[in-house]
Protein backbone atom coordinates (compact mmCIF):
# COMPACT_ATOMS: atom_id res chain seq x y z
CA UNK A 1 0.00 0.00 0.00
CA UNK A 2 1.80 3.10 -1.48
CA UNK A 3 1.59 6.72 0.92
CA UNK A 4 -0.53 9.13 -0.61
CA UNK A 5 -0.96 12.75 -0.37
CA UNK A 6 -3.79 12.60 2.06
CA UNK A 7 -1.52 10.67 4.67
CA UNK A 8 0.13 14.05 5.24
CA UNK A 9 -1.88 16.86 7.06
CA UNK A 10 0.44 19.36 6.91
CA UNK A 11 -1.93 21.98 8.75
CA UNK A 12 -1.71 19.76 11.54
CA UNK A 13 0.95 21.02 13.97
CA UNK A 14 -0.22 24.94 13.36
CA UNK A 15 -3.64 24.13 14.39
CA UNK A 16 -2.15 21.68 17.03
CA UNK A 17 0.21 23.64 18.51
CA UNK A 18 -2.56 26.39 20.82
CA UNK A 19 -4.27 23.12 21.34
CA UNK A 20 -1.74 21.68 23.13
CA UNK A 21 -1.31 24.45 25.84
CA UNK A 22 2.50 25.09 25.28
CA UNK A 23 3.59 21.80 25.55
CA UNK A 24 4.51 21.52 22.31
CA UNK A 25 6.62 23.64 20.88
CA UNK A 26 9.17 25.13 18.30
CA UNK A 27 9.33 22.12 16.53
CA UNK A 28 8.97 23.83 12.78
CA UNK A 29 12.55 25.37 14.05
CA UNK A 30 14.04 21.58 13.65
CA UNK A 31 17.04 21.69 11.55
CA UNK A 32 16.72 17.76 10.97
CA UNK A 33 20.82 17.91 12.94
CA UNK A 34 19.91 14.33 14.13
CA UNK A 35 22.14 15.52 17.53
CA UNK A 36 18.95 14.26 19.16
CA UNK A 37 19.38 10.95 17.98
CA UNK A 38 23.38 11.37 17.99
CA UNK A 39 23.21 11.03 21.59
CA UNK A 40 20.06 9.09 22.53
CA UNK A 41 20.60 6.44 25.08
CA UNK A 42 17.91 4.54 23.89
CA UNK A 43 18.77 5.13 20.37
CA UNK A 44 22.14 3.15 20.44
CA UNK A 45 20.12 0.52 21.65
CA UNK A 46 16.82 0.05 19.39
CA UNK A 47 18.52 1.42 16.23
CA UNK A 48 15.08 2.29 14.93
CA UNK A 49 13.72 4.66 17.27
CA UNK A 50 15.03 8.04 15.81
CA UNK A 51 13.85 11.40 17.60
CA UNK A 52 14.72 13.29 14.39
CA UNK A 53 12.08 11.19 12.32
CA UNK A 54 9.29 11.76 14.43
CA UNK A 55 9.71 15.42 14.56
CA UNK A 56 9.90 15.35 11.01
CA UNK A 57 6.32 13.44 10.35
CA UNK A 58 4.74 15.39 13.23
CA UNK A 59 5.54 18.61 11.60
CA UNK A 60 4.44 17.46 8.11
CA UNK A 61 1.65 15.64 9.82
CA UNK A 62 1.96 12.00 9.51
CA UNK A 63 0.04 11.64 12.45
CA UNK A 64 -0.71 8.26 11.41
CA UNK A 65 2.96 6.82 11.67
CA UNK A 66 3.64 8.77 15.08
CA UNK A 67 0.66 7.18 16.44
CA UNK A 68 1.08 3.55 15.75
CA UNK A 69 4.86 3.08 16.17
CA UNK A 70 6.16 1.61 18.92
CA UNK A 71 9.49 4.15 18.84
CA UNK A 72 7.03 6.57 20.08
CA UNK A 73 7.13 3.80 23.58
CA UNK A 74 11.06 3.73 23.75
CA UNK A 75 11.86 7.04 24.81
CA UNK A 76 12.91 6.69 28.81
CA UNK A 77 12.71 10.95 29.51
CA UNK A 78 16.19 11.08 30.21
CA UNK A 79 16.21 14.93 28.33
CA UNK A 80 19.33 14.46 26.50
CA UNK A 81 18.27 15.27 23.25
CA UNK A 82 16.46 18.65 24.67
CA UNK A 83 19.86 19.87 26.42
CA UNK A 84 21.80 19.13 22.99
CA UNK A 85 19.05 20.54 20.43
CA UNK A 86 20.43 23.73 18.83
CA UNK A 87 17.06 24.93 18.46
CA UNK A 88 15.88 23.93 21.90
CA UNK A 89 12.87 21.74 21.26
CA UNK A 90 11.73 19.90 23.90
CA UNK A 91 11.28 16.96 22.42
CA UNK A 92 10.46 14.77 25.94
CA UNK A 93 7.17 16.76 25.90
CA UNK A 94 6.20 15.51 22.60
CA UNK A 95 7.14 12.30 23.20
CA UNK A 96 4.33 12.67 26.46
CA UNK A 97 1.90 14.51 24.52
CA UNK A 98 1.82 12.05 21.86
CA UNK A 99 1.55 9.03 23.97
CA UNK A 100 -1.85 10.44 25.14
CA UNK A 101 -2.77 10.47 21.82
CA UNK A 102 -1.62 7.03 20.79
CA UNK A 103 -3.20 5.57 23.52
CA UNK A 104 -6.73 7.59 22.32
CA UNK A 105 -6.10 5.82 19.32
CA UNK A 106 -5.93 2.65 20.99
CA UNK A 107 -2.32 1.93 21.06
CA UNK A 108 0.55 1.35 24.28
CA UNK A 109 -2.41 0.06 26.78
CA UNK A 110 0.06 -2.78 27.46
CA UNK A 111 3.10 -0.31 28.61
CA UNK A 112 0.94 1.06 31.06
CA UNK A 113 -0.49 -1.28 32.17
CA UNK A 114 2.99 -2.09 34.34
CA UNK A 115 2.13 1.49 36.07
CA UNK A 116 -0.91 -0.13 37.50
CA UNK A 117 0.76 -2.28 40.37
CA UNK A 118 2.43 1.32 41.45
CA UNK A 119 -0.58 3.23 41.20
CA UNK A 120 -3.02 0.49 43.07
CA UNK A 121 -0.42 -1.28 45.66
CA UNK A 122 1.46 1.71 46.62
CA UNK A 123 0.93 5.23 45.47
CA UNK A 124 -3.37 5.01 46.24
CA UNK A 125 -2.81 3.24 49.28
CA UNK A 126 0.35 4.54 51.21
CA UNK A 127 1.68 7.51 48.87
CA UNK A 128 4.11 6.36 47.96
CA UNK A 129 5.34 6.24 44.58
CA UNK A 130 8.53 4.45 44.86
CA UNK A 131 7.08 0.37 45.82
CA UNK A 132 8.16 -1.21 49.00
CA UNK A 133 7.75 -4.41 46.88
CA UNK A 134 10.75 -3.81 44.83
CA UNK A 135 14.42 -3.41 46.02
CA UNK A 136 17.20 -3.09 43.69
CA UNK A 137 19.17 -5.75 44.42
CA UNK A 138 22.33 -3.76 43.58
CA UNK A 139 21.45 -2.01 46.58
CA UNK A 140 20.67 -5.22 48.42
CA UNK A 141 23.73 -7.05 47.78
CA UNK A 142 26.35 -3.86 48.80
CA UNK A 143 24.62 -2.03 51.03
CA UNK A 144 21.94 -4.18 52.59
CA UNK A 145 18.57 -3.91 53.37
CA UNK A 146 17.47 -0.44 53.45
CA UNK A 147 14.99 -0.90 56.51
CA UNK A 148 17.83 -1.93 58.51
CA UNK A 149 20.12 1.65 57.62
CA UNK A 150 16.70 3.95 57.90
CA UNK A 151 16.03 2.39 62.00
CA UNK A 152 19.93 2.77 62.62
CA UNK A 153 19.39 6.21 61.59
CA UNK A 154 16.24 6.96 64.19
CA UNK A 155 13.63 6.35 60.79
CA UNK A 156 10.85 4.13 60.90
CA UNK A 157 11.92 1.09 58.82
CA UNK A 158 9.58 2.45 55.89
CA UNK A 159 8.54 5.64 54.65
CA UNK A 160 5.36 6.69 55.75
CA UNK A 161 2.59 9.00 54.60
CA UNK A 162 0.46 10.60 57.02
CA UNK A 163 -3.65 9.92 57.02
CA UNK A 164 -3.80 13.15 55.94
CA UNK A 165 -1.73 13.28 53.12
CA UNK A 166 -2.88 9.97 51.89
CA UNK A 167 -6.53 11.46 51.70
CA UNK A 168 -5.21 14.44 50.00
CA UNK A 169 -3.35 12.30 47.20
CA UNK A 170 -6.60 10.35 46.61
CA UNK A 171 -8.66 13.51 47.22
CA UNK A 172 -6.23 15.14 44.04
CA UNK A 173 -5.92 11.81 41.95
CA UNK A 174 -10.21 11.97 41.92
CA UNK A 175 -10.34 15.54 40.92
CA UNK A 176 -7.47 15.33 38.13
CA UNK A 177 -9.21 11.94 37.05
CA UNK A 178 -6.16 9.81 37.45
CA UNK A 179 -8.20 7.16 39.39
CA UNK A 180 -10.99 6.91 37.29
CA UNK A 181 -7.49 6.11 34.49
CA UNK A 182 -5.91 3.56 36.77
CA UNK A 183 -9.55 1.66 36.70
CA UNK A 184 -9.38 1.68 33.15
CA UNK A 185 -5.72 0.40 33.00
CA UNK A 186 -7.18 -2.81 35.53
CA UNK A 187 -9.68 -3.51 32.27
CA UNK A 188 -6.31 -4.46 30.16
CA UNK A 189 -5.52 -8.15 30.45
CA UNK A 190 -2.18 -9.22 27.89
CA UNK A 191 -2.35 -12.02 25.91
CA UNK A 192 1.20 -13.55 26.54
CA UNK A 193 3.10 -16.61 24.56
CA UNK A 194 1.18 -19.52 26.25
CA UNK A 195 -1.99 -18.34 25.34
CA UNK A 196 -0.68 -17.55 21.72
CA UNK A 197 -1.78 -19.21 18.36
CA UNK A 198 0.95 -20.00 15.58
CA UNK A 199 0.57 -17.33 13.28
CA UNK A 200 1.18 -14.25 16.18
CA UNK A 201 4.35 -16.70 17.18
CA UNK A 202 5.11 -16.18 13.85
CA UNK A 203 4.65 -12.25 13.85
CA UNK A 204 6.14 -11.71 17.33
CA UNK A 205 9.69 -12.18 15.98
CA UNK A 206 9.14 -8.90 13.98
CA UNK A 207 6.36 -7.33 15.86
CA UNK A 208 4.81 -7.15 19.44
CA UNK A 209 2.24 -9.61 20.77
CA UNK A 210 -0.97 -8.19 20.11
CA UNK A 211 -3.03 -7.69 23.02
CA UNK A 212 -6.59 -7.70 23.10
CA UNK A 213 -8.77 -6.42 26.38
CA UNK A 214 -11.54 -5.68 28.03
CA UNK A 215 -13.34 -2.89 27.27
CA UNK A 216 -9.97 -1.23 25.92
CA UNK A 217 -9.23 -2.26 22.33
CA UNK A 218 -5.89 -2.40 22.19
CA UNK A 219 -3.90 -2.65 18.86
CA UNK A 220 -0.64 -3.95 17.68
CA UNK A 221 2.25 -1.07 17.26
CA UNK A 222 4.08 -1.15 14.13
CA UNK A 223 8.03 -0.87 13.72
CA UNK A 224 7.78 2.62 11.55
CA UNK A 225 10.88 3.58 11.47
CA UNK A 226 13.09 0.55 10.51
CA UNK A 227 14.17 -2.66 11.59
CA UNK A 228 13.69 -3.68 15.16
CA UNK A 229 16.86 -3.36 17.04
CA UNK A 230 18.80 -3.46 13.69
CA UNK A 231 18.98 -6.39 11.22
CA UNK A 232 21.61 -8.23 12.60
CA UNK A 233 19.84 -8.27 16.26
CA UNK A 234 16.56 -9.18 14.54
CA UNK A 235 18.05 -12.24 13.01
CA UNK A 236 20.08 -13.05 16.08
CA UNK A 237 16.94 -13.81 17.76
CA UNK B 1 -4.46 -8.91 10.05
CA UNK B 2 -2.86 -5.90 8.66
CA UNK B 3 0.67 -6.29 7.94
CA UNK B 4 1.74 -2.48 8.35
CA UNK B 5 0.06 0.94 9.71
CA UNK B 6 -1.35 2.04 6.41
CA UNK B 7 -2.99 -1.32 6.13
CA UNK B 8 -4.28 -0.25 9.83
CA UNK B 9 -5.94 2.39 9.13
CA UNK B 10 -7.22 1.49 5.49
CA UNK B 11 -8.94 4.21 4.18
CA UNK B 12 -8.94 6.48 7.22
CA UNK B 13 -6.21 9.36 6.12
CA UNK B 14 -4.27 11.41 8.44
CA UNK B 15 -6.71 14.28 8.79
CA UNK B 16 -8.80 12.28 9.88
CA UNK B 17 -6.79 10.78 12.51
CA UNK B 18 -5.30 14.45 13.28
CA UNK B 19 -8.46 15.69 13.92
CA UNK B 20 -9.78 12.86 16.56
CA UNK B 21 -6.55 13.85 18.35
CA UNK B 22 -7.39 17.70 18.07
CA UNK B 23 -11.07 16.95 19.17
CA UNK B 24 -9.48 14.38 22.30
CA UNK B 25 -6.48 17.06 23.54
CA UNK B 26 -9.16 19.89 23.16
CA UNK B 27 -11.45 18.13 25.47
CA UNK B 28 -8.62 17.00 27.79
CA UNK B 29 -7.63 20.63 28.37
CA UNK B 30 -10.97 21.87 28.25
CA UNK B 31 -11.79 25.42 31.19
CA UNK B 32 -15.43 24.48 30.95
CA UNK B 33 -16.79 22.63 33.86
CA UNK B 34 -19.52 20.37 32.00
CA UNK B 35 -22.23 18.56 35.29
CA UNK B 36 -20.51 15.19 34.62
CA UNK B 37 -16.66 16.49 35.18
CA UNK B 38 -18.04 17.88 37.85
CA UNK B 39 -20.07 14.65 39.44
CA UNK B 40 -16.95 12.59 38.89
CA UNK B 41 -14.98 15.42 41.07
CA UNK B 42 -17.33 15.06 43.55
CA UNK B 43 -16.42 11.52 45.78
CA UNK B 44 -12.62 12.88 46.08
CA UNK B 45 -13.93 15.73 47.52
CA UNK B 46 -16.32 13.98 50.22
CA UNK B 47 -14.22 11.06 50.81
CA UNK B 48 -11.45 13.95 51.58
CA UNK B 49 -14.54 15.93 53.46
CA UNK B 50 -15.35 12.38 55.37
CA UNK B 51 -11.63 11.99 56.79
CA UNK B 52 -11.73 14.39 59.50
CA UNK B 53 -12.25 17.55 61.29
CA UNK B 54 -9.52 19.72 59.53
CA UNK B 55 -10.07 18.15 56.31
CA UNK B 56 -13.90 19.45 56.20
CA UNK B 57 -12.28 22.90 57.28
CA UNK B 58 -9.84 23.45 54.87
CA UNK B 59 -12.62 22.09 52.35
CA UNK B 60 -14.80 24.62 53.37
CA UNK B 61 -12.52 27.58 53.48
CA UNK B 62 -11.97 26.65 49.84
CA UNK B 63 -15.75 26.76 48.82
CA UNK B 64 -16.08 30.29 47.82
CA UNK B 65 -13.88 30.18 45.30
CA UNK B 66 -15.22 26.36 44.49
CA UNK B 67 -19.19 28.18 43.90
CA UNK B 68 -18.91 30.25 40.59
CA UNK B 69 -17.61 26.30 39.10
CA UNK B 70 -20.44 24.46 40.85
CA UNK B 71 -22.91 27.40 39.25
CA UNK B 72 -21.57 26.99 35.91
CA UNK B 73 -21.89 23.05 36.12
CA UNK B 74 -25.32 23.21 37.79
CA UNK B 75 -26.89 26.13 35.57
CA UNK B 76 -24.60 25.68 32.50
CA UNK B 77 -24.05 29.56 32.15
CA UNK B 78 -20.67 31.30 32.85
CA UNK B 79 -20.72 33.66 35.07
CA UNK B 80 -19.23 37.50 34.58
Amino acid sequence: MLEQVKDWDDDFYETFKPIAMGFVNEAEKCLQCGKCTGQCPAAAVTPSYNPRKIIRDLVYGNVKRVLSSVELWQCFFCSGCYSVCPMDINFPFFVFMFRLAAMNEGYGWEDVKQLEGYAEKSYLKDGITVSTFERNPFVMDNIGDISKIRVEAGLPPERTVSPRGIAEINMISDLSGMTAFMKQIGGVELLDCTTCTDEQAKRCKTKPMPSKVGKIKTHHRYYNYGEPGGKKNAEAR
Amino acid sequence: MADNFMEEYGKETSRDVSMRTKKYFSDLFSLEMPLGRMMKMMPGMLKFMMHGKDTREDLFKFMPQMMPMMKEAITGKKEG
